[in-house]
């Protein structure tokens, strides 16, 4: 077992001339919530993706627990992608079959109860659910794993602030201790009480790395204050140019 | 892992099919019961000559055969859809993030689908023989050229087992093995050239569908360069049931078209080694892909 869950190393993604991440250096230890923050096209997503398969990086290495991404690492590895990705089709339990054979580390129980709680039965087809109720089903898949990294790719985006105190005290109390949480957001203010570390994620490059006791000790400030500083764009004011 | 694999993509084969064999055959039933019954057409006699119900009846007749080409068709289009939109969408979209995060192998992926889709499109050609059947069968138009097919496929093979040795039902089996290897390669072909246009960060449809031209080519090139041995039976077949309608078969005749074959163990091996070949350039490029070059954005 590796010490840190992820190591990134000059890790370069590029769409074509465009590039999404620029050289990434990201060491994640075992064990803690880390919050991916940075405003929209940071590479937030793009990390994630690299992380879990979905992209081949360009340049760079990308491990999980000390090993190159495959099936191995992908074993270890619960994702909540930004999109609803099952078919319309199937029933609640299909989903919950599918999750117990492909993962050895999915707790039947765990899932049927969260189930129960979000008012999702077994029989329940995916297509009758409204899309809040996906999204929490999806959740309530993905935190039924007893995985080493949960990498949760904006989990309150574009929710109502019921629906976001749900999601995160479903993330808190179901989330596998010994394991790491990675969250990507640029909604700060919301989950900087649960964070233990936070990186930020700028032009697709590390601009800070550090624990969030330490950051708000160093900086006199909050996170969240300390993020809008310091991606702050001024506005235009008006007046001749 | 491929049997998990499989028993999900199974699922989505049942899903898309559970209408549409049932519907092709239950339509299959009303076509002959219109045509027995409304038409009171015997089995026995011609399907036009024998209707009673005059023009009324050949209208009927003729709908049911449009019916039965209209089955076809709408089978052969949602089997090959079906083949295409389980790898694009199932691997390549949406779907994907969920089966790119499973703990398996790509090739496991390719194999999966792969294998619905030959066993989806080997049920809809049963499913469309037996919708012909029994429409068809018993009528004198439909028996007469059934006989004539069946008694010209037999002396062809007979022909063949003599000539080449090892009985009629091993040339059969061979034919049926070059026959499912041929489906294996030409969904590979699409799963390639699908692959192919996923490299694009635009317009990766029409890339897939340059991708698939090009790969043709050189395809029919390497087919072309000798004959293959389907569209000489094919050929076979049909000449020898012509020379039966047209009053019985002349013997030299198809004797000679046989000779020309030559061992067909050998031609029919040769072929299903050039497909193997083919099919397995086409997976290891479609497992690259998926496995170095995937980016689903």
């Amino acid at each position: 077992m590796d010490e840190n869950i992820v190591t990134c190393a000059g890790l370069v993604k590029a769409y074509g001339p465009k590039r999404a991440l620029a050289g990434v250096d990201l060491e994640l230890g075992r064990g803690k919530i880390v919050g991916l923050l940075g405003p929209n096209g940071s590479g937030k997503t793009t990390l994630i993706k690299l992380l879990c398969g979905l992209l081949r990086p360009t340049a760079g290495t990308v491990l999980v627990d000390g090993k190159p991404v495959g099936p191995e690492t992908k074993a270890l590895v619960s994702y909540l992608p930004d999109r609803m990705y099952f078919a319309d089709w199937m029933k609640a339990e299909d989903l919950l079959k599918l999750f117990a054979d492909f993962y050895a580390d999915f707790d039947w129980h765990k899932c049927t109860a969260m189930c129960d709680r979000l008012g999702v039965g077994p029989k329940d087809r995916i297509k009758t659910m409204s899309k809040g109720t996906k999204e929490k089903l999806q959740l309530a898949l993905v935190m039924s794993r007893k995985a080493q990294l949960y990498l949760l790719d904006e989990p309150i985006a574009g929710v109502d602030p019921a629906a976001r105190d749900f999601i995160l005290n479903t993330i808190i109390n179901n989330y596998n201790e010994a394991g790491t949480v990675v969250i990507s957001t640029h909604l700060i203010g919301d989950i900087e009480q649960v964070l233990d570390e936070a990186v930020f994620l700028k032009e697709g490059q590390v601009v800070l790395h550090d624990a969030v006791d330490a950051i708000r000790e160093r900086e006199g400030k909050s996170v969240d204050a300390l993020f809008r500083e310091t991606f702050r764009t001024a506005a235009w004011e008006g007046g001749t140019i | 892992m491929l049997r998990k694999l499989l028993k999900y993509d199974f699922k989505f084969v049942g899903k898309q099919f559970a209408i549409v064999w049932p519907a092709a055959l239950a339509l299959a039933v009303i076509a002959r019961l219109s045509l027995v019954f409304l038409v009171r057409a015997d089995p026995k006699d011609h399907i036009y000559y024998g209707a009673q119900g005059g023009q009324f009846a050949a209208v009927l007749a003729w709908a049911a055969m449009l019916v039965l080409v209209g089955v076809l068709l709408a089978m052969s289009v949602i089997t090959l859809l079906f083949a295409i939109q389980r790898f694009y969408k199932g691997l390549l979209g949406d779907e994907g993030y969920l089966m790119h995060t499973l703990p398996v192998r790509p090739r496991q992926l390719i194999l999966s689908k792969l294998i619905c889709a030959e066993v989806a499109t080997v049920v809809s050609v049963l499913v469309a023989l037996a919708a012909i059947g029994i429409i068809l069968w018993g009528f004198r138009e439909f028996m007469d050229f059934w006989y004539a097919l069946e008694n010209s496929f037999l002396i062809l093979f007979r022909e063949l087992a003599e000539q080449s040795g090892g009985g009629v039902w091993l040339c059969v089996a061979e034919l049926l093995v070059l026959l499912l290897m041929s489906g294996l390669r030409a969904y590979l072909h699409l799963y390639t050239a699908i692959a192919i246009g996923h490299l694009f960060q635009k317009h990766r449809v029409a890339m897939s569908f340059a991708a698939y031209v090009v790969i043709r080519a050189p395809l029919s090139f390497i087919v072309g360069t000798r004959r293959g041995i389907v569209p000489d039976l094919v050929f076979n077949v049909g000449i020898i049931s012509a020379a039966d309608a047209m009053g019985g078969i002349d013997g030299s005749l198809s004797y000679e078209i046989i000779g020309s074959a030559g061992n067909f163990h050998a031609a029919i091996w040769t072929q299903i080694g050039v497909i193997l070949v083919l099919s397995a350039v086409f997976f290891l490029v479609t497992n690259y892909i998926l496995r170095r070059r995937l980016n689903l954005e």
